[in-house]
């Protein structure tokens, strides 16, 4: 799988990470649903507060929404000077 | 021109995916399109190949769940196309595969068979619903944003632009939507994360 600015699979989000994207995840209303469509292990639609304990526990869904926070920060300040 | 387009529906995601693709099969007929929907049960592999086999299409979109090597149909046991299998049968035809992976290893093998182009993703495509509008996906304001800028691909290709400018007006509509998004309300703001991911990882492979 491509891997643009996603973290490795086998790595682990720091503390800091971790927390951060928790914060941001706590922040969004509860009426709203993410739904990833894999084929395979982490495919399906997740709460909030699901989604905030997977990030906790670092599973694979827990560290597709840290690649999905990193991402958006990191490419947010490029993006934004960009439109 | 002749479309084929496949609508399975058996869990939220391609619920959303079918709904979300109504009304482009309704332009497309409004425009004299011919258009084969297989949908929901009739999205097997059987029948997916068999017409693709048979029939001379012009643009083929699949909506479904996917790996970096294959797309599901009717459910995630129904493979319809995969690397090795199907990916044969693509020759001189657009495909917008509108499924987790599907331009990481399956759309440059589709390429490589000889595909007059390919639309897909590099990740995990990942749309944020809104649990209240799951009855009506089409009035889902959460969704909206996300199905609008992928659905303005299959808008493109069946007014018979090539993939690389349905590719283009994709990311148009993607920049429209984060400056409308970013200077919207709370609970829209949450979207642009996924909004942006989607968009990172459309991949576009153009035949050269």
């Amino acid at each position: 799988m491509t891997n643009k600015t996603n973290m490795n699979n086998e790595q682990t989000a720091s503390k800091d990470i971790i927390n951060l994207v928790v914060a941001r995840l706590e922040s969004m209303p509860r009426n709203i649903e993410i739904s990833i469509g894999d084929l395979d292990g982490i495919g399906g639609s997740y709460s909030i507060d699901d989604l905030i304990t997977r990030v906790r526990n670092q599973d694979e869904v827990g560290k597709k929404m840290v690649d999905v926070q990193l991402s958006y920060l990191r490419n947010l300040n490029r993006f934004s000077q960009a439109v | 021109m002749l479309l084929l387009i496949t609508t399975p529906c058996y869990d939220k995601g391609t619920h959303y995916l079918r709904a979300w693709s109504q009304p482009l099969i309704a332009d497309a007929e409004k425009r004299g399109v011919d258009v084969k929907n297989l949908d929901k049960d009739e999205t097997t592999k059987e029948k997916f190949q068999s017409y693709v086999g048979k029939r001379p299409v012009d643009v083929i979109v699949i909506n479904g769940h996917g790996n970096d090597i294959a797309v599901a149909g009717k459910d995630n046991e129904e493979i319809i196309l995969s690397v090795g299998d199907g990916d044969n049968l693509l020759k001189d035809k657009d495909v917008f595969i509108r499924a987790c992976s599907s331009g990481v290893v399956l759309g440059p093998s589709i390429m490589k068979n000889g595909a007059k182009g390919f639309i897909g993703y590099e990740q995990d495509f990942i749309v944020p619903l809104d649990k209240d509008s799951i009855g009506r996906p089409l009035e889902d304001k959460i969704a909206a944003p996300i199905l609008e800028c992928s659905n303005q691909i299959i808008t493109s290709l069946i007014k018979g632009h090539s993939v690389s400018e349905a590719q283009a007006a994709s990311m148009k509509k993607y920049e429209e939507k984060f400056d409308e998004l970013s200077s919207s309300n709370v609970a829209t703001t949450h979207i642009l994360p996924f909004l942006l991911w989607n968009m990172e990882f459309q991949v576009c492979y153009p035949s050269i």
